[in-house]
């Protein structure tokens, strides 16, 4: 069940008013019936599959817990350790077999084939589960924080199962932490208005950003980059730099969605994306973008690795293997992997600069804190990023022919309405388009500046509130992409 | 206490707005044709149990009756309900729709859409038929019957017609915002066409099983309402389809006459006075001097044979003057129009 479906529109109502109706001690029994319905509704077989990393997982947190009361400290860690390695591998072992196993079996083949071995490995029909990268981490966050002790193994499973089921998070997150959400499992929520309309707000802007701006900007991005080969350098990279808001609006559409309808059931859940397009570095925008992915990276992979403890070169080394990870978790394929490498490679350069950088600034006495620098800052790393969303648009050779035609602009540039039209849009779309990357620029800069535009709306009089609901839900409505002649089109993200 | 009935009312009004703006958001962005084919939406603006004579059909039936015409100059108030290629399940549908607003004495059946066989040829004329009929259960009962394989899903865009129109906002035209219910469901349009008019064969062909069946259901409604129904057959050229329709035409004069259904078969008893050379819009169509030949006679031949009354003189319906004058005037401007060119 797609957050912009028609279904989603009669199932969050239906469940939250039931939600707040029925008495306390079912509600957790109740929205773990709601997830797996919400989860069952792309394939019933999925589930089977999510109850059981959720059993491993529930077992093995009790494991954990239960050596951990062992006298024997040798023995305790012995314990420990063999329960952690069996619930990583066993939950990795799944999301590997169904990701991963094509990928891993086409790089041996091929592998093999440059040293002439001409090698079969059996092929599986698979179809990826929808959410499995995203709740996999999500499971093995809390066997790690068990591990470490930052949490209790959790007892009641129904508790624990919603906690990893958990339905506006399920399919494409944000991964949440167990010392979140689990722990506001046992509260009361009562309905309280102000927090229903703050969540239905975000959901609404969230919404927007799907179904107007994402969708509008696929149709560009998409027209162009499914026949790269005929375009203009001046239309792919026009492409390009829409594919950077497409997918941010895209990704931060899910989490404000997801984040708004847990609000309106009273959970409050962690934020995913942070103005992720006014970061200074490239190391800024990892803070910013995807910030439970991040955060997973940083606190169960990085940090492990030795992070920064273990002199410069481990650190840098560090940085490439997360990036390398991350690369590969966002999908089964070779240029995820480069754009993952390509992230990671900014980081590190951006290191080795660094000494140059201090020099050239001190000679010509740059003030790092004055506007123009910030900006100039910003802007080379959105060009930064937007160079690696090619790999993670367009496969590895598809990638480096865009690049090429970019680099080369030549010929591109024919007039601004007739390159509009190439790319499937209309005078009409291009208003619409610029109006609405307004309103997200302006969201953004406020969020930037730490102004919560929710609270200051609430806070307006009643006129001016029910005209931002009345434009919020008409400008979704009216302009949205949507209805007969449109699939609702997944998210991007679910394809982790 | 005074918290909760403070955001209750807040909602309640919040939704009440809501929907007026939906509303008229919907009206702007539904999908008109200009003069043509939006007789089904402003149906609903003529005042309740107003109209004596209803006339359904396909486009022949809204390029024949003129109803602005037939109450200028018989004073009889009456709508045409027509929609392009409108099938006889269509037409059963929206009679069914129309009699829950309107008690007329005479309904109309323009008879070209008989000879086919299906309930609806194509989703844009379905659309054009059903879109404009409000939200009820005549429309769920249709939807059920005419899409019988939708899922809820799909059929929801035909009870929501805005969740397919509302990507008409980079298309609105003026008259997208301008209203068109003094036409009463008909057609003006000079443009003109010389035809060739087609010849009368002589064998009949009978009506297909599924319009017999629907043309029962619509025999049965007029009974169980008290309605006269009338068939009747506006001309058309010499179309590749004529030699069939005129053969399904002499069906239908049989399957009238036993059924006590009166049926002007105008293309046979020629006494009209169409001409072929100019009172044709294109090969299907009469354009307005067919038109007002047809309403004209046929304005003549229900006060002959039916007890109607001039509602000129009647307050009540003063609106259908303005509406004549309109038509008055707009007809002076298309021939002035014409004139010109």
């Amino acid at each position: 069940m797609l957050f912009n479906s028609i279904e989603f529109l009669i199932f969050f109502p239906t469940a939250c008013l039931l939600y707040y109706l029925i008495p306390h001690r079912f509600r957790c029994a109740f929205l773990l019936v709601c997830s797996y319905f919400f989860y069952m509704c792309w394939n019933p077989g999925y589930a089977l599959l999510l109850l059981t990393s959720t059993v491993i997982t529930y077992a093995s947190g009790l494991l954990i817990a239960s050596a951990d009361r062992m006298e024997d400290e040798a023995e305790r860690t012995r314990r420990k350790k063999l329960y952690v390695a069996l619930s990583f591998v066993s939950n990795l072992a799944i999301l590997f077999f169904f990701k991963y196993y094509a990928f891993a079996a086409d790089t041996i083949v091929r592998l093999l084939q440059t040293v002439g071995i001409r090698a079969r490995i059996p092929a599986f029909d698979l179809v990826l589960p929808v959410g499995i990268s995203f709740y996999t981490f999500k499971v093995l966050s809390y066997i790690m924080d068990v591990y470490r002790k930052d949490i209790c193994a959790e007892r009641n499973f129904l508790k624990y199962a919603l906690y990893v089921s958990f339905f506006p998070q399920i399919a494409a997150g944000p991964i949440e932490r167990s010392k979140n959400l689990l722990t506001q499992l046992d509260e009361k929520h009562k309905f309280e208005f102000e927090r229903v309309r703050s969540g239905l707000l975000l959901m609404l802007y969230g919404y927007f950003q799907k179904v107007v701006l994402s969708e509008y900007l696929a149709i560009a991005v998409n027209s162009v980059y499914d026949s790269y080969k005929e375009r203009t350098g001046y239309q792919l990279l026009v492409a390009t730099v829409l594919f950077a808001f497409q997918i941010y609006c895209d990704f931060d559409s899910y989490s404000n969605i997801a984040i708004g309808a847990a609000r309106v059931m009273g959970f409050r859940t962690m934020e995913n994306f942070n103005t992720p397009y006014f970061a200074e570095s490239v190391a800024d925008f990892w803070r910013r973008w995807h910030i439970s992915l991040s955060g997973w990276f940083r606190d169960y992979l990085y940090i492990p690795l030795g992070g920064n403890r273990k002199g410069e070169f481990r650190r840098q080394l560090n940085l490439m293997i997360v990036f390398f990870v991350s690369g590969l978790w966002h999908g089964a394929s070779w240029h995820f992997v480069v754009w993952g490498c390509i992230n990671g490679a900014w980081q590190v350069i951006g290191r080795w600069l660094k000494p140059t950088r201090k020099k050239i600034q001190e000679l010509f006495h740059v003030d790092e804190t004055v506007f123009s620098h910030k900006l100039l800052r910003m802007l080379i790393t959105f060009g930064l990023i937007d160079f690696s969303w090619i790999f993670f648009r367009a496969d590895f050779r598809q990638s480096l022919s865009v690049i090429k035609k970019i680099v080369r602009i030549g010929g591109g540039w024919i007039t601004w309405g007739g390159n509009m039209k190439a790319m499937g849009l209309t005078y009409q779309t291009v208003i619409l388009l610029c109006v609405s990357l307004l309103i997200l620029f302006l969201s953004d800069l406020c969020r930037y500046r730490k102004i919560d535009l929710i609270d200051v709306i609430c806070r307006q009089g009643l006129w001016l509130r029910w005209l931002v609901y009345l434009f919020g839900i008409f400008g979704i409505l009216i302009f949205g992409v949507y209805g007969p002649g449109y699939d609702a089109q997944a998210f991007i993200y679910f394809q982790f | 206490m005074q918290k909760n009935i403070q955001w209750i009312a807040g909602i309640l009004g919040f939704c009440i707005l809501a929907f007026s703006v939906f509303g008229a958001a919907n009206d702007i962005l539904r999908f008109k044709v200009v003069d043509k084919a939006d007789m089904i939406h402003p149906f609903y603006e003529v005042e309740e149990n107003t109209l004596d004579v209803l006339c359904i059909g396909s486009s022949h039936a809204y390029h024949s009756v003129q109803p602005d015409l037939l109450w200028g100059e018989y004073g009889i108030p009456s709508y045409v309900l027509g929609s392009p290629g409108q099938t006889v399940p269509c037409s059963y549908y929206l009679l069914k729709e129309a009699l829950k607003y309107q008690k007329p004495k005479l309904v109309l059946l323009e008879t070209y859409c008989f000879p086919r066989e299906y309930k609806f040829k194509n989703d844009s004329y379905l659309r054009q038929a059903i879109d404009g009929m409000r939200f009820g259960e005549v429309k769920i009962e249709a939807l059920n019957d005419l899409l019988p394989e939708y899922s809820w899903k799909e059929k929801m865009s035909y009870y929501i017609p805005f969740l397919m129109y509302h990507n008409r906002w980079d298309e609105l035209e003026s008259y997208d915002f301008i209203q068109h219910e003094w036409l009463n469901g008909g057609v003006l349009d000079f443009r003109q066409e010389p035809q060739t008019e087609p010849s009368l064969p002589k064998k009949p062909l009978k009506i297909p099983k599924v319009n017999r069946k629907y043309l029962k259901k619509i025999i049965r409604l007029c009974k169980k309402n008290d309605i006269r129904l009338i068939f009747f057959a506006a001309p058309f050229a010499e179309v590749d389809v004529a030699e069939e329709v005129l053969r399904v035409n002499l069906f239908v004069e049989k399957y009238a006459a036993k059924r006590d259904i009166p049926f002007l078969f105008y293309q046979k008893t020629r006494d009209i006075g169409i001409d072929y050379e100019t009172d044709f819009y294109d090969d299907h169509h009469l354009n307005t001097n067919g038109t007002e030949k047809l309403t004209k006679k046929l304005a003549k031949w229900l006060v002959q044979n039916y007890e109607l009354t001039d509602h000129r003189q009647e307050e009540s319906y003063e609106s259908w003057d303005e509406d004549y004058a309109r038509y008055i005037e707009r007809r002076e401007e298309l021939i002035a129009e014409e004139a010109r060119d």
